[in-house]
C-alpha cells in the first residue's frame, strides 16, 4: 500500500473517530490556550487540539499544539 | 451456553449473508446445530444463498409478532442432516416490526435447540442493525479491503463497544486478492487490521465462483476443493474451538482464543 493511501485513510478514520462536536472543541482550545497564557506568553490563533479515539477499545488521546512566542521564552532566559 | 454470533459491516454489499450462510453451513457440517437468522426485514437473501427459498412457510417477524410457531419459521437444511436451520425475514414487513422483547424470548426458545446461532445483520447502522446486535454475545465485523467499508467498519466497531451488552469482537476480511497485496492502491489485510485495531478471525479470498453458487443456492464450502472454502472451514473450526486463530494480532491472539476456547468448553 502506498504511503499516500495510508495517509489518507489514517487521517479519514482519524476524523471519524473524533470525540468532541466542533463547539466543544472551539470551547475547549479557548480554556486550553487561556490556562497556557498563565504561563507563557502564546500565540492563541494557532492553537490546535485534537481528541481521537485511538482504537476500537475506547482508549481516546487528547494533543494539543501551543506555538509560544519566541519573545516570551526570551523574556523567561 | 450457546453462542448468539452477529455478522454485521456497516456497509452493504461486502458478504455478510454469504458468509453466515456458508459458516453456518461449516459449522453444520461439524455436526453441530446451528440456526442462521436473516434479520433484513423486508430485503431477504439468505433463504437463496441456502437454496431454501421454497420451504418457506413463515418468517421471523411472524415469530415476535406470534403469528406462527417456531416449528413454522424454522427450516431444516436436508444436506446437512438438518443440522443447519434458517429462520428467514420477511419481504413485505418493516425492521421496526420486531419487537426486541419478544426477539429475545425467541432467542431463548432457539438457546434450548441449537448450539449456534447466527444471525445476519442488515447494512447500515440504523433500526435493523441495532435490533441485530442487541443480544448478540459476539460480533464478527465484516469488511472488505477498501476504505468505504474500512470506513464503516470502523464506525461499526465503535458502535459495538459501546453497547450496553459487551461483545467479543472480530473482524473478517472478505473478497480478499493476495496477488494485489504489494500494489500501491491496495490495502494489505494487515494494514486493516492495524488500522481498526481488531483482532481478526479469518481472510476470505475474491473467487468468482461465489456468485455462481449463491445464484443455484448450493454454498460454496459444500466444494472442499475450492480455497474459500478452507478459508471459511477454519474461521468454522475457530468459532466451534476446533482451532486456535491464526491470524489475528499476535498481542489479540491470545485473549481472542482463550474466550473462545472458554466459550465452547
Amino acid at each position: 500500500m502506498s504511503s499516500k493511501l495510508s495517509n489518507r485513510l489514517k487521517s479519514i478514520l482519524d476524523e471519524d473517530r473524533k470525540v468532541l462536536s466542533k463547539n466543544s472543541e472551539r470551547d475547549l482550545k479557548k480554556k486550553l490556550a487561556d490556562i497556557m497564557s498563565s504561563y507563557f506568553s502564546i500565540d492563541k490563533r494557532k492553537v490546535r487540539i485534537n481528541i481521537v479515539k485511538t482504537n476500537y477499545q475506547s482508549e481516546y488521546k487528547l494533543t494539543a499544539d501551543m506555538p509560544i512566542k519566541k519573545s516570551a521564552l526570551d523574556k523567561e532566559k | 451456553m450457546p453462542n448468539i454470533i452477529v455478522f454485521t459491516s456497516g456497509k452493504g454489499g461486502v458478504g455478510k449473508s454469504t458468509l453466515v450462510a456458508n459458516i453456518g453451513t461449516a459449522i453444520a457440517l461439524y455436526h453441530k446445530k446451528v440456526v442462521i437468522i436473516d434479520m433484513d426485514i423486508g430485503l431477504r437473501n439468505l433463504d437463496m444463498i441456502v437454496g431454501l427459498e421454497r420451504k418457506i412457510k413463515a418468517n421471523i417477524v411472524d415469530l415476535t409478532k406470534g403469528l406462527c410457531s417456531l416449528k413454522d419459521a424454522l427450516v431444516y437444511d436436508a444436506r446437512t442432516k438438518n443440522k443447519l436451520a434458517l429462520i428467514a425475514a420477511s419481504q413485505s414487513d418493516f425492521k421496526k416490526d420486531i419487537n426486541l422483547f419478544k426477539f429475545r424470548a425467541v432467542l431463548s426458545d432457539l438457546e434450548t435447540m441449537f448450539d449456534y446461532i447466527l444471525i445476519d445483520s442488515p447494512a447500515g447502522i440504523e433500526e435493523g442493525f441495532n435490533k441485530s446486535i442487541y443480544y448478540a454475545k459476539k460480533a464478527m465485523v465484516v469488511v472488505n479491503p477498501e476504505i468505504s467499508s474500512i470506513r464503516d467498519a470502523d464506525r461499526v466497531l465503535a458502535l459495538l463497544e459501546n453497547h450496553r451488552i459487551k461483545k467479543e469482537i472480530s473482524l473478517i476480511i472478505n473478497r480478499y486478492r493476495k496477488e494485489l497485496k504489494k500494489k500501491r492502491y491496495y490495502i494489505p489485510s494487515d494494514e486493516i487490521i492495524e488500522l481498526l485495531g481488531a483482532p481478526c478471525i479469518g481472510v476470505i479470498s475474491e473467487d468468482e465462483r461465489v456468485l455462481r453458487q449463491n445464484n443455484s443456492g448450493i454454498p460454496f464450502v459444500y466444494q472442499s476443493n475450492l480455497q474459500i472454502s478452507t478459508e471459511i472451514k477454519e474461521i468454522a473450526e475457530t468459532i466451534i474451538g476446533k482451532k486456535k486463530n491464526r491470524i489475528t494480532k499476535k498481542n489479540q491472539t491470545k485473549s481472542l482464543w482463550d474466550k473462545m476456547k472458554k466459550d465452547s468448553s
